[in-house]
C-alpha cells in the first residue's frame, strides 16, 4: 500500500503565489459579472481591473516586507521563487498595468473597450507576465510566457482594424516561432543536465566544467533567438514596426514596456551563470546582439515618417540598451537595468499616450499613416500645452538632463564603465547622440513649422478625456521630477538585486 | 482497495491503449454504418448539384455545421475532468486532504467555465450569442 500523501500548508508557502493569484480571481469576476448583467459600462470593469492591481500591489508590497525579513522565498513545491528580481519587475509590471487600464476611458468609443473580455483577458495577461518572473523553473516560465502572450495576441487583433488582425497574426506567428525555440531550448538543456530549474541547471553545468559544450552551444542558441524574439533584438526584431502600428497607441506603449521586463528578467537569470563561466563565446555574441540592435534600429528610427513607427524603432533600440546590462551581468548593471526600465515606463508610456489623445477614427483625405511628422507641426500654435508635454517625452526619450531617462542612460554607462567595457561605454554614449536626431526632429516640426493642414488642429486632442488628462499629468510628474526619486529608487533597487544574488 | 499487480507497472496503461483504440474504430465503424442505413437516399442529379451560374463546381464530400467543434470542446471539458477524476476517486485515501482541496479548486474553475458556456448560450443548438 502507498503511504498518504502529508502536504502541510505551511510548506506549500501560499504567500507567493497570492500576487498572481489577484488578478486570476479579478479576471473570473469580471467574466461572472458580464454573464449576470450584461451591456455594463466600460467604467465599471476599468475600476474593478484598477481595484484587484492595487489589491495586486499590496500582495506585492507583502511578499516585499516578507523578502526583506527572510531573504528569497520558495513556495509550491519550491516552483515559485520569489526573490529580489521578481518582486521588483512584478513591482513594474503592476504599476505599469495601473497606468494603462485608466487609457480605455477616451472620449471616443472603441470596440475592443466594450468587451468585458477585454479586461479579463488583461488580467489573465498580467497574471501570466507574475508567474514568468517569479520562478526559476523552465517549466512554468514557458507556461506564463505562453499565457501572456495569448491574451496578448487577442488584445491586439480585438482593435478591430484591418491593420491590428495584420498585427495580431503577425505577432502570433513570430511569437509561436520564439515559443518553439523556447521550448527546444530548454528541451536541450534538460537533456544535458536533467533539471529544468535554471540554478540547478547552473550547478551541474558548472560541476562537469562545460563537457557537453556542443549541446550547451546549440541551446543557448535556441534560448537566445527567443528571448531575442520577445525583447525585439535585431535581427529578430522585424515584426515590431508593424505591431506597433496596427495596434491602438496605448497598447503599443504597454508592449514596449510589459512583457520586455519580464523577458529582461529571465534572460537575466538565465544568461547570468552563462556569462559568468568564462565562456568567451557567449559575451561575444549578446556584444553583437546589443550594438547591433541599438546601431541599427537608431539608423532605421531616423527615416521613418510616422511617429508611431519612429517610436516603435525607438523603443527597440532602448531594449537593446538595456539588453547591455544583461551582458555586463554585474549587481551594478543589474540594478542599472532596473531603474532605467522604471524611469522608460513613464516616458514611453507618456508619449504614447500623447499619440493615443490624436487617434483618428478615419484618415483625412491624403493622409498616409495615422501618426505622420505632418499631422504635429506646428502643434504649438494650436495647443502649446499639448506640445510641450510631447516635447518633454521626446527629451526625455533622447536622454536630456534632468529628465527621467537621462539618469537610466548615466548609471547603465557607468555600470558599463566600471565593469571594464570602455568601448561598449562610448557606443552607447553615440547612439544617444544619434537618437537625439528624430526625437529633436519631432521637436522640429511641433515648434518651428508652420501647421501643415488646419484639419489637424480638431484631430488632435480629440479623444481626450480626464483620465487620460491624469495618466499624461502622472507620466509627466514622473519625468520631470524623476531627480528626486532616482537615489533612494536607486538604493531601494540596488537592496533587492543584490540580496538575491544577481 | 488492493490495486492488481502485473509484471510491468505500465502493462495496464497498455491494455487500456488498446481497447480504447479498439472502442474508437469501432464507434466510427458502426455510426457511419448506422447513418448509411438510416439516411435517406435521394440522389436525383439535379437537386444535389449546387447552383452556380457558370463556373462548375466542386463539391464538398462533408460538411460539418461548426457547431460540432463548440460541442467538441465543451465534451473535451467534462472529458478531462473525468480522466483526472478517476485515479484522484481510486487513490483518495492515499492523497488526503491536499488532494482533496486541489480536486475541489478544479472543480470550481470547471464550474465557472461551465456557467460561462451555459449563460454564453453554448449548450442550445444554433443559438450562438
Amino acid at each position: 500500500m502507498l503511504e498518504p500523501v502529508n502536504v502541510s500548508l505551511e510548506s506549500l508557502n501560499l504567500m507567493t503565489l497570492a500576487p498572481m493569484l489577484i488578478p486570476i480571481v479579478g479576471a473570473l469576476l469580471i467574466l461572472v459579472v458580464d454573464l449576470f448583467k450584461s451591456n455594463i459600462d466600460k467604467s465599471l470593469y476599468v475600476m474593478l481591473s484598477i481595484l484587484f492591481l492595487f489589491t495586486d500591489f499590496m500582495a506585492l508590497a507583502g511578499s516585499s516586507s516578507a523578502f526583506m525579513q527572510n531573504g528569497t522565498l520558495l513556495g509550491l513545491f519550491d516552483v515559485m521563487l520569489v526573490d529580489g528580481l521578481a518582486i521588483v519587475s512584478q513591482f513594474i509590471i503592476v504599476v505599469a498595468s495601473m497606468l494603462f487600464i485608466p487609457l480605455a476611458l477616451t472620449s471616443k468609443r472603441f470596440h475592443e473597450f466594450s468587451y468585458p473580455e477585454f479586461f479579463a483577458l488583461f488580467l489573465f495577461m498580467i497574471a501570466g507576465f507574475q508567474f514568468m518572473v517569479a520562478t526559476d523553473n523552465l517549466i512554468l516560465i514557458f507556461v506564463g510566457l505562453e499565457t501572456a502572450s495569448l491574451s496578448l495576441y487577442t488584445l491586439i487583433a480585438m482593435h478591430n482594424r484591418e491593420k491590428s488582425f495584420e498585427a495580431a497574426v503577425k505577432y502570433f506567428t513570430m511569437g509561436a516561432l520564439a515559443a518553439g525555440f523556447y521550448s527546444f531550448g530548454s528541451m536541450i538543456f534538460y537533456a544535458v543536465t536533467g533539471s529544468v530549474e535554471i540554478n540547478q541547471i547552473a550547478t551541474v553545468l558548472v560541476a562537469n566544467g562545460f563537457s557537453d559544450i556542443g549541446f550547451v552551444m546549440v541551446g543557448f542558441a535556441f534560448i537566445l533567438a527567443s528571448f531575442a524574439f520577445k525583447l525585439s533584438l535585431v535581427p529578430f526584431h522585424t515584426w515590431a514596426p508593424d505591431v506597433y502600428e496596427g495596434s491602438s497607441a496605448a497598447m503599443a506603449g504597454y508592449m514596449s514596456i510589459v512583457p520586455k521586463i519580464a523577458a529582461f528578467i529571465v534572460a537575466m537569470r538565465f544568461f547570468e551563470f552563462l556569462i559568468h563561466s568564462g565562456l568567451v563565446w557567449v559575451e561575444a555574441i549578446l556584444y553583437v546582439f546589443v550594438v547591433v540592435t541599438m546601431t541599427a534600429a537608431n539608423l532605421w528610427a531616423l527615416v521613418q515618417t510616422d511617429v508611431k513607427r519612429m517610436l516603435a524603432y525607438s523603443s527597440i533600440s532602448h531594449a537593446g540598451f538595456a539588453m547591455a546590462a544583461v551582458m555586463i551581468g554585474t549587481t551594478q548593471a543589474n540594478t542599472a537595468l532596473l531603474l532605467y526600465w522604471v524611469l522608460f515606463t513613464f516616458t514611453n508610456l507618456g508619449s504614447f499616450s500623447m499619440l493615443w489623445i490624436s487617434r483618428q477614427k478615419k484618415m483625412l483625405p491624403g493622409q498616409n499613416s495615422d501618426h505622420s511628422y505632418e499631422k504635429f507641426a506646428g502643434l504649438v500654435q494650436s495647443s502649446p500645452m499639448a506640445a510641450t508635454i510631447m516635447a518633454l517625452f521626446m527629451l526625455s526619450l533622447a536622454g536630456v538632463p534632468p529628465f527621467a531617462l537621462f539618469w537610466g542612460k548615466m548609471y547603465l554607462i557607468s555600470a558599463a564603465v566600471t565593469s571594464g567595457y570602455t568601448v561598449l561605454a562610448l557606443i552607447m554614449a553615440l547612439n544617444s547622440a544619434i537618437a537625439g536626431y528624430y526625437y529633436l526632429k519631432l521637436i522640429v516640426y511641433m515648434f518651428m513649422k508652420d501647421p501643415v493642414d488646419s484639419r489637424y488642429e480638431k484631430v488632435i486632442g480629440s479623444n481626450l478625456s480626464l483620465s487620460l488628462k491624469t495618466i499624461i499629468g502622472i507620466a509627466a510628474v514622473g519625468t520631470i521630477f524623476a531627480f528626486i526619486a532616482v537615489d533612494p529608487l536607486l538604493q531601494a533597487i540596488g537592496g533587492f538585486v543584490y540580496n538575491s544574488g544577481y | 482497495m488492493e490495486h492488481i499487480i502485473t509484471a510491468n507497472p505500465y502493462f495496464g496503461v497498455f491494455v487500456l491503449f488498446v481497447l480504447t483504440f479498439g472502442a474508437f474504430t469501432a464507434t466510427t465503424i458502426i455510426a457511419r454504418l448506422a447513418s448509411r442505413a438510416l439516411a435517406a437516399k435521394d440522389t436525383e442529379k439535379i437537386k444535389l448539384s449546387v447552383y452556380e451560374c457558370g463556373p462548375e463546381v466542386t463539391k464538398q464530400p462533408n460538411r460539418l455545421s461548426p457547431q460540432f467543434y463548440l460541442f467538441a470542446l465543451l465534451f473535451l471539458l467534462f472529458d478531462v475532468e473525468i480522466v483526472f477524476m478517476f485515479p484522484w476517486a481510486v487513490d483518495f485515501k492515499v492523497l488526503g486532504w491536499f488532494g482533496f482541496t486541489e480536486m475541489i479548486l478544479f472543480i470550481i474553475l470547471l464550474a465557472i467555465g461551465f456557467v460561462y458556456a451555459w449563460k454564453k448560450g453554448a449548450l442550445e443548438w444554433h443559438n450562438i450569442k
